[in-house]
């Protein structure tokens, strides 16, 4: 059997094993596989940004932010069936990134960081003084009580499987060897015809979009949605240890990180206030030996891959 | 021992080779000309000696001490004074703090003073120019300036590159007169050159470079003008 | 039209206060051309120990200057030499993270030890203020943070102008070949530019502390600030920092004078996005 062989069988085996984890009746080992599927597709959104489009952005939690409130408003005050209402703050959050790309996409570097930032900080502020959705006081997603858990399981593994998919096609695309051209060298790439807004802009695009939907899933579990957590940078805290740990730029280090994240995330919840620290700790140390990440490191390494989009 | 060893030297810029196998000495009190086509490699040999680049293979011997390992600032204090291609003048500091900024180093900065005097009387127009920005003096003050605050931090072994690029004649043949005053006064003096006659006519000994190669070594006096243009172009 | 005259007057007091938030991050920015992300966080950090220093020792809070400058520089050199120095010319994104990661660690050391609490460092030149004419109000502790301001930026210039260390740090912002070759040491140069930023950042954040309530994580919001100082002023620019803190002063408070005070940061935010949009190089700075 080839090595590709191999690989795809495994990846069906443990789809497979992890879609029965709701039938092992323990809500902790679906809650934690639930938080993983979720953490790793809004990684690996912000990897496509930061890994290969070149956009570090610190403000995904626009999205996150704006996914969420569209969930609690669109279910509880118009009654909006629960998964539309999940799929409608995608749409909203494509809708935001065109409206804002003019202006943020002329900044770059640093100042798209800020940039990004800034939007996020600003939306909360407008958001914690907006009386219909109740100011700071939060909202609580009600129609998200009658769900099932494993329902929302599903819908968060799909996301998942969704977004890790989407990434894999987008860069065994044109784009993405369009994106692989600008990041080796965006002068050249651009002098034989790649459009380089538009690559980016694209992604931006997309990133958006499944990080609204993931981000409503998020909130089918939470229940409860506040402006300042949800426009916060604590967002982009977690998305910047869970990519930069698994691996920038390879697309099986988000799920490795996820992975990692939640693990820890669950280990230290008896230490409050530590679990930041210890990040970011965590986080320089990496960036200082291993700046690769694990997933890096081992391809570097062993030069092997699980979903290596490296043409043969 | 020579003052400077060069052995074996391989440099690369990017992925490109600029020098193979280089091997050079200058002697204590020599004044050595370093020649070459635009691209030979002749900056890359500089810049590797004062520590901006570092070589992929082979070795610098300074005093008998090895420096290609070093940072560019370690390379200075040890006595080595690179006056830069394109002369780089702060734009940010006048003319005085430009060459005093040249003596940042302790041992130079201590006597900074005597040093400025002993510049200025080399380079009156400096002393007269003193409070004046930097980049506001015409080219061959600036170069002169560039000189100055090379020797601020009382340097052995001197560096010119290119320094009479973009200059007048008259301004060139002064700027040379200098130069040998500083090396009959015991400076040894290693100079990179356009102006193949010129550089010949003050050195003692002279290496052409062609792409990334010496291809010519000697004393001056002896190289035929065939030798000379085939070391430079290879026909 | 007079309703107005207050905000103004002290938007420009307070702009003063913004441009030393402001002139640390405008000088790293300027020598090794990256944000440190951190900026907010130190001046927080210097609040919280004046803080310290105050209950321990019972000092005015402007006398703990004398303690928490110097600490400050020590804790600024340290994180240049230790942390960032060994990701120098590796580009913008290492440096980036890196400063982010400080930020969250510095940010929720502080939440652990000093619980989320407002906290001030109380004095009472917050209470007093100065009635001129019955026209407006300044509150005494705006004036005193103008002429500190002055008096630290004029400081720098002369540091920046007329001493060696000063002159080093200009030409290694100009030409670092250049410099290294008059024997700099850029990694130390380095260290001590971040020494000297974290003590305009702990000169601000005591300010501060003193005028405003802070918390934990206060800092976001400063760096927000300190950022758009940087922006709105121009990179490389002294007159610009200030004129810089001036307008983001002005119109925070006419913002939240005119819409609400809810709204004070996010006029502020409002403006600093129009800026990056239109000219991220500030309106007096140099591409």
């Amino acid at each position: 059997m080839s090595a590709k062989r191999i690989r795809f069988i495994s990846i069906l085996l443990a789809l497979a094993v992890l879609s029965t984890i709701p039938l092992w009746d323990s809500p902790y080992v679906m809650t934690v596989w639930l938080l993983i599927f979720v953490y790793a597709a809004l990684a690996s959104m912000w990897n496509l940004l930061a890994g290969y489009s070149g956009m570090i952005s610190l403000g995904q939690q626009v999205f996150i932010g704006l996914g969420g409130y569209t969930l609690a408003v669109l279910s509880v005050y118009y009654g909006l069936p629960i998964f539309l209402s999940v799929l409608l703050g995608g749409m909203i959050s494509v809708i935001f990134a065109v409206l804002i790309s003019l202006p943020i996409f002329r900044m770059k570097g640093v100042y798209f960081a800020i940039g990004t930032w800034i939007i996020a900080e600003a939306l909360g502020i407008c958001f914690s003084n907006w009386g219909y959705v109740r100011y700071g006081m939060g909202m609580f997603i009600q129609p998200a009580y009658k769900l099932s858990m494993s329902s929302v399981y599903y819908a968060a593994m799909i996301i998942c499987i969704g977004s890790i998919a989407l990434v894999y096609v987008l860069l065994r695309s044109k784009l993405g060897l369009a994106l692989m051209a600008i990041r080796d060298d965006d002068i050249a790439s651009e002098t034989m015809g790649v459009n380089i807004f538009r690559c980016k802009f694209t992604c931006f695009l997309v990133g958006a979009f499944v990080t609204g939907i993931a981000a409503g899933i998020l909130y089918l579990n939470t229940i409860f949605i506040q402006p300042f957590e949800a426009f916060g940078i604590g967002w982009s805290v977690k998305l910047l240890f869970i990519v930069i740990i698994g691996g920038i730029g390879t697309v099986e280090g988000p799920i490795v990180g996820a992975v990692i994240f939640v693990l820890l995330q669950q280990y230290l919840s008896e230490y409050v206030g530590y679990n930041l620290i210890i990040l970011g700790i965590i986080t320089i140390m990496v960036l200082f030996f291993a700046p690769k990440g694990i997933i890096g490191t081992i391809q570097n390494r062993f030069r092997v891959g699980l979903l290596s989009v490296r043409r043969q | 021992m020579a003052m400077l060893e060069v052995r074996d030297l391989d440099v690369y810029y990017e992925k490109f080779q600029a020098l193979s196998g280089v091997e050079l000495d200058v002697q204590r009190g020599q004044i050595v000309s370093l020649l070459g086509a635009n691209g030979a490699g002749k900056s890359t040999l500089l810049k590797t000696i004062s520590g901006i680049l570092k070589p992929a293979s082979g070795s610098i011997y300074f005093d008998e001490k090895r420096i290609d390992n070093l940072q560019p600032h370690d390379i200075v204090n040890l006595g080595i004074g690179l006056v830069p291609e394109g002369r780089k003048i702060f734009s940010a500091l006048t003319v005085r703090e430009n060459l005093l900024i040249g003596s940042y180093t302790g041992r130079a900065r201590r006597t900074r003073n005597k040093t400025l005097e002993d510049v200025f009387h080399l380079f009156p127009v400096l002393k007269h120019r003193s409070q004046q920005k930097g980049t506001d003096l015409s080219g061959g003050e600036q170069q002169m300036l560039s000189i100055g605050r090379a020797l601020m931090s009382q340097p052995r072994f001197s560096i010119f590159d290119e320094i009479s690029l973009g200059l007048s004649p008259v301004v060139v043949k002064e700027l040379y007169r200098t130069i040998k005053r500083i090396n009959q006064e015991g400076m040894t003096v290693v100079l990179v050159e356009q102006d193949v006659k010129r550089s010949l006519k003050v050195a003692n000994f002279a290496y052409i470079l062609q792409e990334g190669r010496i291809t010519l070594k000697g004393n001056p006096r002896d190289f035929t003008e065939e030798a000379v243009k085939k070391a430079y172009f290879g026909v | 039209m007079l309703r107005f005259l207050e905000p103004i007057i002290n938007g420009v007091l307070l702009g003063g206060l913004y441009a030393v938030i402001g002139i640390g991050l405008s000088m790293i920015f300027g020598i090794i051309r990256q944000v440190n992300l951190a900026h907010g966080e130190l001046m927080i950090l210097a609040s919280y120990f004046s803080l310290l220093t105050l209950q321990l020792l019972g000092l005015h809070p402007l006398l703990t200057f004398l303690f928490v400058l110097p600490a400050m520089f020590i804790f600024g050199y340290l994180i240049q030499a230790l942390l960032f120095n060994r990701v120098m010319g590796k580009g913008m994104e290492p440096f980036l993270m890196i400063s982010f990661g400080l930020s969250i660690i510095l940010q929720n050391a502080l939440l652990l030890i000093f619980t989320p609490d407002a906290r001030s460092l109380k004095n009472t030149l917050v209470i007093q203020s100065l009635n001129v004419y019955d026209l407006f109000h300044v509150p005494l502790i705006y004036i005193v943070n103008f002429a500190v301001s002055i008096l630290v930026i004029g400081l720098l210039h002369q540091f920046m102008k007329r001493t060696y260390l000063g002159w080093a740090i200009s030409a290694s912002a100009e030409d670092l070949s250049a410099a290294k070759l008059m024997g700099i040491n850029p990694k130390r140069v380095y260290a001590l530019a971040m020494g000297i930023a974290a003590v305009t950042a702990a000169i601000s954040g005591v300010l501060v502390g003193m005028t405003f309530t802070f918390y934990p994580h206060s800092g976001t919001q400063y760096l927000i600030i300190a950022f758009g100082v940087v922006i709105i002023g121009g990179l490389g620019s002294l007159p610009g920092t200030f004129l810089g803190g001036l307008i983001l002063g002005i119109s925070q408070l006419a913002g939240g004078h005119i819409i609400g005070p809810g709204f004070q940061l996010l006029s502020g935010y409002i403006i600093l996005l129009v800026v990056l949009t239109i000219r991220p190089q500030g309106i007096l700075g140099r591409g």
